[in-house]
């Protein structure tokens, strides 16, 4: 505990070299004109340069993918507030208050309570991901193959029930998504595993076309099926940007509380921004005295969200760094890009490449104070991307996509795979599947296989010392319980109906 | 009534192609050594995976088949807008590696980004066609030269580097 100055300082040392802060800038600002696009998230950005971060050393690439993580943050608020379009998932919530308040002629007040809670959620969320990593990563070390197929069972687990939706598609999604992650030559026998006598398929289908094909190409192949609303945008003068005292004073404490609470979100497996949004609003509206002016304008409902999204994905990138085990697609992307360094995540990490974990937080502080000071002045500029008709920009990003996936390896086989997803992607959004928990059982498949077969052939095949370690019953214990629980409240809810309707309806039984 | 019953052909055929690939998965899965439980080979989890997959399909199915109508069916009406310039974008990119490899990367990028604006504002063939050979340039200034990334070159790409680096 008492490392953590000096490693920080050690950090900042490294973070503030001048390419080092230009990445942090960069990322910072492809980020917010990403979550300015409506459909284009952070993951598709993170997908898009993805290849390109081969030319960067990976300090820098995470240096760069945090910014674009947290200006995506940013980004999607402004056109929430502005014109009630969410730029990402995670900023859905702050249209219900946030474009309420622009029509009342709050629209500079709300954007700069965003910017503040985001910059205030990002600083909190840095310090807990400071002290909680290396932690967590001391109490990883000690984790043993059991260990690790349970915390991946668990991420699994609870994905299926935190990406919405049917729990029964999420399932078949991680099944096909470990499917694929099984193609390839298996490591420790050599054996060559649904390859069709492809060579190219013996190093396993890549990580980068399969996320770039889900979620870059398919994305932009849905936006073209969606008409072009051509909504006009907004201008907001500078003077409108300063909060008055009263709406300062309503906004600091759910700053705070979804802080707090994005971050803890932040570290379950499935969409935590998103999730942290909802029940940080949930929250506010409980705890406020007006809960009647939630929807119709209150501040609280754009500070305590926008903070907790910003906050989540400090929480996010703790089971990365401790663990080596991504919990959220864009973390699988960060895990990407490490692995395209030739590093491996995990408690051996912190210890083994200070300057670049250390790198990294410092460089969100940086990227922070950065989002903060051009979120705001630029704002005009930022939603002005929006200006650039759908007919250029889409096929733009597809090139993009499609050059990105073929400078990393120069493979042919790449492209064609990149065009398969982006193509599966857009079928299987029409039948509401979701590509997450493919990607992140894509990424998760390999660990959670290795694991089990090294459980089980140091047990002598024994599954019970598997499962019965401390750590992996209270996993499981977790998972299974968040199957259990919404079916138990759920039937008890079917059970307490006919008796709360029936006499008030008068309907015979 | 119709959307209805597109909504469950949809539905039918995401089941089906997920069953037909578990199969597809486990045929190629059954020839690898399974070992045993305490010392489990290449097949051992592709088996439990396939299984597990083509289960879930089969209960996916039987789930939709007698499905009645739901409130997603009002989502679930697919807009007929810009169907014809999606597939066309989906075709550039499967085109793409294989026009990357004949005539190189400078005027593969400048065909695929002239379909691709063709396909959405069909129209403006000139402008299409200038804002592919900017955009094909700029990305042939960007990636090859600038960042060295490696690409087929084409005749095009060698004119253009002799006259880049002189």
């Amino acid at each position: 505990m008492l490392d953590i100055l000096p490693n920080l300082l050690n950090g900042f040392a490294t973070a503030l070299q001048p390419h080092y802060m230009l990445y942090a800038l960069v990322g910072a600002v492809l980020g917010t004109i990403t979550g300015v696009l409506p459909g284009l998230g952070p993951l598709g950005a993170m997908s898009i340069l993805l290849g390109f971060t081969l030319k960067l050393d990976a300090t820098g690439a995470l240096i760069l993918f945090a910014g674009i993580y947290y200006g995506a943050m940013y980004g999607g608020s402004t056109t929430s507030i502005l014109l009630n379009i969410p730029g990402e998932a995670a900023s859905v919530v702050t249209c219900l208050d946030g474009y309420c308040m622009a029509q009342k002629g709050r629209a500079g007040a709300a954007l700069t309570v965003s910017a503040a809670g985001s910059f205030i959620a990002g600083t909190i969320s840095i310090v807990g991901l400071m002290l909680a990593s290396p932690f967590l990563a001391n109490i990883a070390l000690k984790f043993g193959p059991a260990e690790f197929f349970a915390i991946g069972v668990f991420g699994l687990m609870l994905l299926v029930r935190l990406t919405g939706g049917s729990a029964l598609q999420s399932v078949m999604m991680i099944l096909l998504g470990m499917a694929l992650g099984t193609v390839g030559m298996d490591l420790e026998t050599g054996a060559r595993r649904f390859t069709l006598g492809i060579i190219d398929l013996d190093q396993g289908i890549d990580f980068l076309p399969a996320a770039m094909g889900f979620f870059g190409i398919a994305e932009v192949l849905a936006c073209l099926q969606e008409p072009d609303t051509g909504q006009k945008v907004r201008r907001v003068r500078m003077r409108e940007l300063l909060p008055t005292r009263d709406e300062w004073r309503r906004s600091f404490p759910p700053i705070f509380r979804g802080s707090f609470l994005g971050f803890l979100i932040g570290l379950i497996p499935g969409p935590s921004p998103v999730i942290s949004t909802f029940v940080s609003y949930m929250t506010e509206k409980r705890l406020s005295r007006h809960p009647e002016e939630f929807g119709r304008g209150a501040i609280e409902g754009v500070a305590g969200p926008e903070a907790a999204n910003n906050a989540a994905v400090g929480g996010a990138y703790v089971p990365l760094f401790a663990l080596g085990i991504p919990f959220t697609p864009a973390m699988a992307m960060v895990l990407g890009a490490l692995m395209l360094h030739g590093l491996t995540p995990g408690p051996n990490l912190i210890q083994d490449k200070p300057a670049l974990f250390w790198g990294v937080i410092a460089s969100m502080y940086i990227g922070n104070v950065a989002l903060l000071i051009l979120n705001l002045p630029l704002v005009n500029v930022f939603v002005g991307i929006l200006r650039v008709p759908r007919h250029i920009l889409m096929p733009m990003v597809v090139l993009i996509c499609m050059i990105g996936v073929y400078s990393v390896n120069s493979s042919r086989l790449d492209l064609v795979a990149l065009s398969i997803f982006g193509i599966l992607g857009l079928a299987l959004r029409k039948v509401a599947f979701s590509a997450a928990p493919l990607i992140l059982a894509m990424v998760l498949g390999p660990m959670i296989e290795t694991s089990l077969r090294q459980a089980l052939t140091i047990t002598g095949g024994n599954i019970w010392p598997v499962l019965n370690r401390p750590i992996c019953i209270g996993m499981y214990t977790i998972g299974a319980l968040s199957f259990v629980l919404p079916w138990g409240i759920r039937q008890i809810r079917v059970w307490a109906r006919p008796a709360a309707v029936g006499p008030k309806s008068g309907a015979p039984v | 009534m119709k959307t209805q019953h597109r909504f469950r052909t949809k539905e039918a055929v995401a089941g089906l192609a997920f069953l037909g690939f578990s199969i597809g998965y486990l045929a190629l899965a059954l020839p690898l050594k399974r070992g045993e439980v305490g010392n489990p080979g290449p097949g051992f989890v592709p088996l439990l995976i396939g299984a597990s997959l083509a289960l879930c399909s089969v209960v996916f199915l039987v789930r939709h088949t007698g499905a009645r109508e739901t409130s997603r069916l009002s989502d679930a009406n697919p807009a007929q807008h810009g169907r014809p310039s999606v597939w066309g974008i989906a075709g550039c990119t499967l085109a793409y590696p294989f026009t990357l490899d004949s005539v190189g990367f400078f005027l593969s990028t400048a065909a695929a980004a002239m379909t691709m604006l063709l396909l959405l504002q069909p129209r403006r063939v000139a402008w299409a066609l200038a804002t592919a050979v900017v955009t094909a340039l700029v990305c042939f200034l960007v990636f090859p030269i600038a960042l060295g990334v490696s690409f087929p070159f084409g005749v095009a790409d060698e004119f253009l580097y002799h006259i880049v680096r002189g």
